[in-house]
């Protein structure tokens, strides 16, 4: 059973039909790096331009469609990559198979809270421009 | 069955290439409460000036400002060594020799990157 419709299978973990679930996690994981590797630095060097402008300007700015595309894009990816991360430590570290279900339960339900939440702002971001 | 568990962090006798790989997962986990961040600051910009004010004056007290050139300095390395692991998964860069000096020219890059940060954000 894929607990969770994660990709990491944590109930048969040394079953070779769990193998598709590594890939797809080792794949997921380099593809979000990728378009992270392009859109961080992105972000960081219009962090270091916006830093001087008025609430507004910035609205202008970031509101704007492309920006707000990218910014949609490079949050999702984020929080995917993190999640996927963290649900990597959890397996290395974390015995118990229950426990470690729980814990990526509830890392994956914050993840998406923290996500809807940011994309809920950049909508309404838009919106004002 | 269940899958053997990965060897605790105090068995590892410290060195370049495990302190590198523990530190590239602590400097993850940086860069997701840089995103939480971000989530922050768009959530306080979509709320008006007075708000976005307040969000910028708690910023700029000293004590955020340090965690904020922390988080940065743990985005930069997580990217930096990050392309490292993904020429890893190319199959390239394995030689111990390729492994030290890729991890000690991200060490000086990440140091380098931060202090500049510093000097002109």
């Amino acid at each position: 059973m894929d607990y969770l419709r994660s990709s990491i299978c944590f109930n048969c973990f040394n079953n070779v039909l769990c193998m598709k679930s590594f890939t797809r996690h080792y794949v997921l994981q380099r593809i979000t790096a990728c378009i992270l590797l392009a859109l961080v630095p992105w972000f960081l060097w219009k962090l270091f331009f916006l830093k001087d402008l008025t609430h507004l300007e910035i609205i202008k700015n970031i509101g704007n469609l492309n920006s707000a595309l990218l910014l949609f894009i490079m949050l999702i990816s984020g929080f995917y990559h993190g999640y996927l991360g963290i649900q990597t430590i959890c397996i290395d570290y974390i015995p118990n198979p229950k426990s470690r279900i729980a814990v990526v339960f509830i890392v994956r339900a914050m993840f998406s809270i923290l996500s809807v939440f940011g994309i809920f702002s950049l909508i309404q971001l838009v919106i004002l421009k | 069955m269940q899958k053997p568990l990965s060897p605790h962090l105090q068995i590892y006798k410290p060195q370049l290439t495990s302190i590198l790989s523990i530190l590239h997962r602590l400097t993850g986990l940086g860069f997701t409460v840089g995103l939480i961040l971000t989530c922050a600051w768009l959530y306080a910009l979509s709320k008006g000036p007075d708000a976005y004010g307040n969000f910028c004056s708690w910023l700029n007290q000293p004590f955020v400002k340090a965690i904020i050139y922390l988080i940065l300095a743990s985005v930069y390395y997580h990217m930096l060594n990050g392309i490292r692991y993904l020429v890893w998964s190319l199959g390239k860069g394995f030689e111990l020799s390729s492994v030290y000096s890729s991890g000690w020219i991200i060490c000086a890059l990440v140091f380098v990157l931060t202090v500049l940060t510093m000097c002109f954000v």
